[in-house]
């Protein structure tokens, strides 16, 4: 892969080489997988897939060891298209999701809610219009970001709640990871997921009617995924 | 796979559906099997990038596909990316790693073949933010995968490309600036 044995005078050359095929419509990474996928997808050649997605093709030039995985990905869909793929004779068990690898533990952060204070849930709702009650501040990992968590009484259903979150980070690589960082709830952690959303560029993601009771917020950012457990809904006042 | 729609796919996958989780398991390790046997790999190599194919898929895949490719591909794709991981975790060989200072040194040194690009390019260089050169120099000089230079930064592949493209982007302008409108012009006297 890369570049690892390529002379060093000619990683230089491809260095300069690459900077003088610089394009103002490049694609990156995210948008060369889809491609990718679209090629196998309608099992095109290669001369037609550099017709239709030229783009791709340039990107292949600046990343060849994509290319690699480009030309498995269509021989493995020809291959089944032919009915040549192999089909396995033992099948080994399907892996333990709930069994996390060393590796994904290290990613995984954990925080205990501390509650919404009680005292401000009677201020809930006051001469007809709903009020909110103070947010509450996680930290999360080693501060990197800080989750606020909110609750409004819900509009739509009584007796439930809408939880507002908000993600933010004082650090700039955290601000980029925000938007479209998804965001879930279950019940318990080994328990379906109830409801799902994706934070706006601005961190905010929001889970409407929720019933009063526990739940298990899950966020991932990039590489990481942090975990807010005992998430307790109170019965509405 | 069965053939349900890609929606339908998504929402058993989200509800931890035995049979569905059961027939997405099975495609994994038939693609992961079918890559090793065809390309003469180690089959055990197939079984591990089938099963991190599986828990990326249904850790974050799932939730992050848009619908742009078919879930058939997109799961093909992840699985031929993870063997493609597996792959490069065994065969690392870590290049000699070349420093800034080192680079400065290479100017310094009237011997060394690269010293004409290289003394052309350093102006630009310097008028580069540290994160983009970082990335650049990671990729170019010292041979890291966009993969693994993600990973030493923490942040996505995609960021890496887009870093990269700003790099290449400002060198090109600071370079045309200083009059060397192809790479001809730069690369005389390097090779």
């Amino acid at each position: 892969m890369g570049q690892d044995n390529e002379p060093k005078s000619q990683r230089i050359s491809r260095l300069i080489h690459d900077i003088y095929v610089t394009s103002d419509k490049e694609i990156f990474y995210d948008e060369a997988l889809v491609l990718m996928a679209r090629c196998a997808d309608a099992l095109l050649s290669e001369d037609e897939a550099r017709l239709q997605y030229p783009q791709l093709w340039h990107y292949f030039d600046l990343y060849p060891e994509v290319k690699v995985e480009y030309d498995i990905l269509m021989g493995l869909a020809r291959m089944d298209a032919a009915g040549e793929q192999k089909t396995p004779e033992n099948l080994p068990p399907r892996p333990d999701l709930k069994r996390r690898s060393q590796r994904d533990l290290l990613e995984v952060i954990r925080q205990t809610f501390s509650g919404f204070p009680q005292l401000s849930l009677d201020l809930a709702t006051t001469r007809g219009a709903y009020r909110t009650i103070e947010p509450v501040e996680v930290t999360l990992g080693q501060g990197e970001a800080t989750l606020s968590l909110n609750i409004l009484p819900s509009i739509d259903e009584p007796r439930t709640w809408d939880l507002l979150c908000t993600v933010s980070s004082p650090e700039k690589q955290f601000e980029e990871k925000l938007e479209f960082a998804p965001l879930w709830l279950q019940q318990d952690e080994n328990g379906p997921i109830l409801k799902e959303t994706a934070l706006s560029k601005e961190g905010d993601g929001n889970f409407s009617a929720l019933a009063p009771g526990n739940y298990v917020l899950h966020l991932r950012l990039g590489n990481h995924e942090y975990v807010v457990t005992e998430l307790t809904l109170p019965e509405p006042g | 796979m069965e053939n349900y729609s890609d929606q339908e796919w998504i929402r058993l996958l989200k509800q931890g559906h035995e049979q569905a989780c059961d027939q997405l398991w099975a495609f994994l390790v038939s693609n992961a099997q079918t890559v090793c046997w065809r390309w003469g790999l180690d089959e055990y190599l197939g079984s591990e990038a089938a099963a991190e194919a599986y828990h990326r898929i249904m850790r974050r895949g799932i939730f992050q596909f848009d619908y742009r490719s078919q879930f058939r591909s997109y799961c093909r794709r992840i699985t031929v990316n993870e063997i493609c991981r597996e792959l490069q975790k065994q065969k690392r060989n870590l290049p000699a790693k070349i420093s800034l200072d080192e680079i400065h040194e290479q100017v310094a040194a009237p011997n060394v073949n690269e010293q004409a690009g290289l003394e052309r390019l350093l102006p630009c260089i310097r008028r580069l933010a540290a994160r983009e050169w970082d990335v650049c120099r990671k990729y170019y000089l010292e041979g890291y995968s966009p993969d693994e230079i993600a990973a030493q930064f923490g942040i996505a592949q995609n960021h890496v490309n887009v870093l990269n493209y700003r790099a290449r982007q400002k060198l090109l302008k600071c370079l045309q600036e200083q009059g060397y409108m192809s790479s001809d012009d730069i690369l005389d006297g390097l090779m």
